[in-house]
C-alpha cells in the first residue's frame, strides 16, 4: 500500500475523478489486494460519514445585519470602502471545544457592556480596564446625522466636564454623538441590548479603531475638548435604550439611560 | 435567471445594493457552515461570516476578476477562520487532555451524535487539513479550486487532502463510527 499512483487512484475514485478504464483497473486490482480494500472501503465509509453533517442555518439576522451595515455606511456608494463588522462577542465570548454558548453569535446578553476604544487614547494599564482585545478595522462614518430623528439632547455639567449628549436615529440606524470637555481623561462605557449592534466610531470626524474588552467594557476618552459618534445599527425596528456611562479614574461620574423610540 | 457572480460583482462596483444583497443570500450559509466546521463555535462563525461578507464588499474594487468569486471569498472565510483560531490559541492554552478525550469507542445514536463526533474529529485535524476537507467534501471544490482558494499547487491539495482522509478515518474508526 505504498505505491503513490495506486492510493492517489483510489482517492481520485472516491472523488469521481476516474474514468471508467482507471476505475475497472481499481476495482481489478483492489479484488487482489485485501489491504487495498479495506482501506478504499474505510475512506468511502469516511466520505459518506462526511456527507451526513447536518447544515447549519445561519442566525435570520446575520444577513440583515450585514446589509444594514453597508446600506449605513455607503449610502448610494460603490462597493470599495471599508465597512465594519457589527460588533458582537466573539472576542469575550469564547466558547472552546464545547457546544456552543448561545443561540446566535450576535445576541448579546442584557447588560453587558459593549466597548469602544480609540487607539489614540491613554496607555491602557492606565485605563483601568483590562484585557482589550477584539478590534476592528475603522470604519466610515456618515458625514452627517441628515435624515436622522433626533430623539434628546442631554447637557453634562459636572466634575470638571462640560458638553452635551445628543441622540438620533432612523429605521436602520442610531447615533449617540458626545461633546466634551474635561481637563483629564473620560471614558464613555456604552451598554445595550441585542437589538442594536454598534458599527462605528470616530473621534473628532475621523473614524476610529473599535475594540472591545474581555470583560465587556468599552472606553473612549481623551482629555481636552472632543466629538465623538458612535453609530449603532438596529437589528430590530423596536424600541430600546442604550445606557451610556462617563467614568474617570474608574469612578463614575455620570450615568444616562438613553431611550430610544422605535422607527416612525 | 439569476444572474452569475461576476455579472454581480459588477453590478455592485456600479453601486447596485441589491446586486451585493444577491451575493449575500447565496454565499451566507455556506459561508457560515464553512465558518463553523473550521471553529465548531456558532457564535464565531456568526461573526467570521459577517466579517467575510463586510470585507469582501469593502474590498470588491481589489477583487481580480480573472479569478472565481467563490474562490476569492472561500479564501477570506478560511483565513478569517484561521486569525479566530490563532487568536483563540493565543488567549488560552491548550489542554491536550481535551485533545485525546472522547477517543474511546462511542456508540452513537441519533445523527446528530455521529456529527458532533465527526466535527470533534475534524477538529482534531491541523487547520491546513480541515481546511481541505470542508473544501472538497463539504463545498464540493475540485482540487484546481481548492488550489485557488488556499493558493497552493494542485500537488499539495492532493497530499494535503489524502492525509486528511486517512487521519479522519483512522480518528472516526477509534469511535467506531464508520461501517465499510
Amino acid at each position: 500500500m505504498t505505491d503513490p499512483e495506486f492510493l492517489e487512484s483510489i482517492h481520485r475514485e472516491l472523488d469521481g475523478l476516474n474514468s471508467e478504464m482507471e476505475s475497472r483497473k481499481l476495482h481489478r486490482r483492489l479484488e487482489s489486494d485485501a489491504e487495498a480494500l479495506m482501506l478504499y472501503r474505510e475512506l468511502d465509509a469516511m466520505g459518506r460519514a462526511l456527507s451526513t453533517l447536518e447544515e447549519v442555518e445561519p442566525p435570520k439576522a446575520l444577513r440583515r445585519d450585514v446589509l444594514n451595515a453597508i446600506a449605513a455606511f455607503a449610502p448610494g456608494d460603490a462597493a470599495g470602502d471599508e465597512v465594519s463588522r457589527p460588533h458582537t462577542f466573539r472576542d469575550s465570548q469564547s466558547s472552546g471545544h464545547g457546544a456552543p454558548v448561545l443561540r446566535y453569535g450576535w445576541a448579546l446578553a442584557a447588560g453587558i457592556v459593549l466597548g469602544l476604544f480609540t487607539a489614540q487614547l491613554l496607555p491602557r494599564e492606565a485605563s483601568g480596564i483590562d484585557g482589550i482585545s477584539g478590534t476592528m478595522a475603522p470604519s466610515s462614518i456618515p458625514d452627517t446625522s441628515q435624515g436622522l430623528q433626533q430623539a434628546g439632547e442631554w447637557l453634562l455639567d459636572g466634575q470638571g466636564v462640560a458638553g452635551a449628549v445628543r441622540l438620533a436615529h432612523d429605521a436602520s440606524r442610531i447615533e449617540v454623538a458626545v461633546d466634551f470637555s474635561s481637563p483629564d481623561p473620560v471614558y464613555l462605557v456604552l451598554t445595550h441590548d441585542e437589538t442594536v449592534g454598534v458599527v462605528g466610531l470616530s473621534q473628532d470626524g475621523t473614524a476610529v479603531e473599535i475594540r472591545e474588552s474581555g470583560a465587556g467594557h468599552v472606553v473612549l476618552g481623551e482629555s481636552g475638548e472632543h466629538r465623538y459618534r458612535v453609530i449603532l445599527s438596529r437589528t430590530v425596528a423596536g424600541p430600546t435604550t442604550i445606557d451610556l456611562g462617563l467614568f474617570r479614574n474608574d469612578e463614575l461620574i455620570d450615568e444616562y439611560e438613553l431611550y430610544v423610540g422605535g422607527p416612525e | 435567471m439569476t444572474p452569475d457572480d461576476e455579472t454581480l460583482v459588477r453590478q455592485c462596483l456600479d453601486g447596485d445594493l441589491a446586486a451585493f444583497e444577491t451575493l449575500v443570500e447565496r454565499y451566507e450559509k455556506k459561508l457560515f457552515n464553512v465558518a463553523f466546521r473550521m471553529l465548531n463555535d456558532l457564535d464565531a462563525a456568526r461573526d467570521v461570516t459577517q466579517t467575510v461578507l463586510l470585507k469582501s464588499y469593502g474590498k470588491l474594487k481589489s477583487f481580480d476578476a480573472r479569478y472565481k468569486f467563490y474562490s476569492w471569498i472561500y479564501r477570506i472565510a478560511i483565513n478569517e477562520s484561521i486569525n479566530v483560531l490563532n487568536e483563540r490559541r493565543r488567549m488560552e492554552a491548550v489542554d491536550e487532555r481535551l485533545l485525546t478525550a472522547g477517543m474511546e469507542p462511542i456508540e452513537f445514536t441519533t445523527s446528530s451524535e455521529l456529527s458532533e463526533a465527526i466535527q470533534e474529529a475534524l477538529m482534531n485535524l491541523k487547520e491546513e487539513l480541515r481546511s481541505v476537507i470542508i473544501l472538497r467534501h463539504y463545498l464540493d471544490c475540485s482540487y484546481r479550486a481548492i488550489g485557488r482558494v488556499l493558493d497552493i499547487p494542485e500537488k499539495t491539495v492532493k497530499s494535503r487532502l489524502f492525509s486528511a482522509r486517512q487521519q479522519l478515518k483512522d480518528a472516526l474508526s477509534i469511535h467506531g463510527i464508520l461501517k465499510t
